[in-house]
């Protein structure tokens, strides 16, 4: 069975202790976003939602041009009642999603929030967000302050840079 | 007498385990012939045209089914995301020779009309079943889907997360299990997987 096989083969990596996984990549991409001194956000976007979605999420790359640590520690939007940060679990084949206080932004490094892991969650939804939309979110950083930035609203099944598909998949 | 500290001693022997382990593992995803599982119990819903569904009324055709809720953000979308990807790359015969399900885990919130409009916005192929809460248990215990209620608003019951599991069924005309397909697979893998099973 193939979850038999991942969960070994998860096994040897946490017995060798290879198991550092981070959720950061150094490489820049271009298309940037929105800039702060300190804090660069870039290629923020969301997934379209049907008609009578109440929730959304959204994600990002941030980079921590600075030389401290930054920790983002909240984000709000008026295209929701509440927007929080919040991160998926993988337990085992189970997902289980849970609201986080902050997520961390370590100097010099970009942290990416994709699907599956951090991501900026809107709950209860006041509308339906359609192909295409820009919605503008507030993020609030714990060093750099607030940064504005423009969350472009992707097909349902849009997967951003994880799947080379997923930007182009065509709505039916 | 064997003077290597204990330590060293048993960190010897737990790598070449380890390494045996890996061994063994990497020839049996070598190998690949999975026996097909037979599938204990069934389901009864309704599918999203209101029309009732069994597993049983599914024989003769392959399956690819996976379990969520339409409510879900990020998870869902991401499979049927893939789903719908792996359907587009496949040939038109073997699409025809595919139905590809969405069972909502959630069905208090999922209706009908609801996991209709939810399951087009991926592909118009994906066909979303829902039905009471003792249906979509008993469907989610045939395929042993684990779900359970996460993250319930304190301000307002019926607004909810779901922690579930985000596997991929592939089922065979006989109702059999072919593959379980974990979170976010390869597409091009899954894909490869079914055009060969559809042409065999």
């Amino acid at each position: 069975m193939k979850q038999t096989r991942l969960f070994t083969t998860l096994a040897v990596v946490a017995i060798l202790g290879l198991g550092g996984c981070q959720s950061t990549v150094h490489k820049m991409a271009d298309g940037e976003t929105s800039i702060s001194k300190k804090i660069m956000v870039q290629k923020p976007w969301a997934r379209a939602s049907a008609r009578m979605a109440k929730a959304g999420a959204a994600f990002m790359t941030i980079t921590n041009h600075s030389m401290d640590n930054d920790r983002l520690i909240s984000a709000s939007s008026e295209i929701a009642k509440f927007t929080e940060l919040h991160t998926h679990i993988h337990d085992n084949g189970i997902m289980r999603m849970r609201k986080v206080e902050h997520i961390d932004i370590p100097k010099g490094e970009m942290v990416a929030l994709k699907p599956g892991g951090d991501h900026v969650m809107f709950i209860n939804l006041k509308r339906k967000l359609n192909l295409g939309d820009k919605l503008p979110v507030t993020l609030e950083f714990k060093n750099a302050g607030k940064v504005e930035v423009e969350v472009e609203v992707k097909a349902a099944g849009a997967m951003g840079g994880t799947h080379k598909m997923g930007d182009v998949h065509k709505m039916h | 007498m064997n003077t290597m500290p204990l330590f060293y001693r048993n960190f010897i022997r737990l790598t070449f385990f380890v390494i045996a382990l890996f061994i063994a593992n990497t020839q049996a995803a070598e190998a690949g012939n999975r026996k097909p599982m037979p599938i204990k119990g069934g389901f009864s819903l309704v599918d999203e045209t209101g029309k009732k569904v069994t597993l049983k009324g599914y024989r003769g055709q392959y399956l690819l089914i996976y379990f969520g809720y339409t409510y879900c953000p990020d998870i869902c979308p991401t499979s049927l995301g893939i789903i719908a990807q792996v359907l587009d790359g496949l040939s038109k015969k073997s699409l025809n020779k595919i139905i590809p399900l969405f069972i909502s885990i959630d069905p208090q919130r999922d209706s009908v009309e609801y996991i209709k409009e939810y399951t087009d916005m991926f592909h118009p192929r994906l066909l979303g079943l829902t039905g009471t809460v003792a249906e979509a248990s008993r469907a989610a215990k045939t395929f042993g889907v684990y779900f359970a209620k996460a993250e319930i608003n304190p301000e307002d019951s019926t607004d909810y997360s779901v922690d579930h599991s985000s596997n991929t069924f592939f089922v065979d005309p006989q109702g059999r299990i072919l593959e379980v397909f974990g979170h976010a697979p390869d597409i091009k893998m899954v894909r490869d997987k079914i055009e060969k099973q559809l042409n065999r």
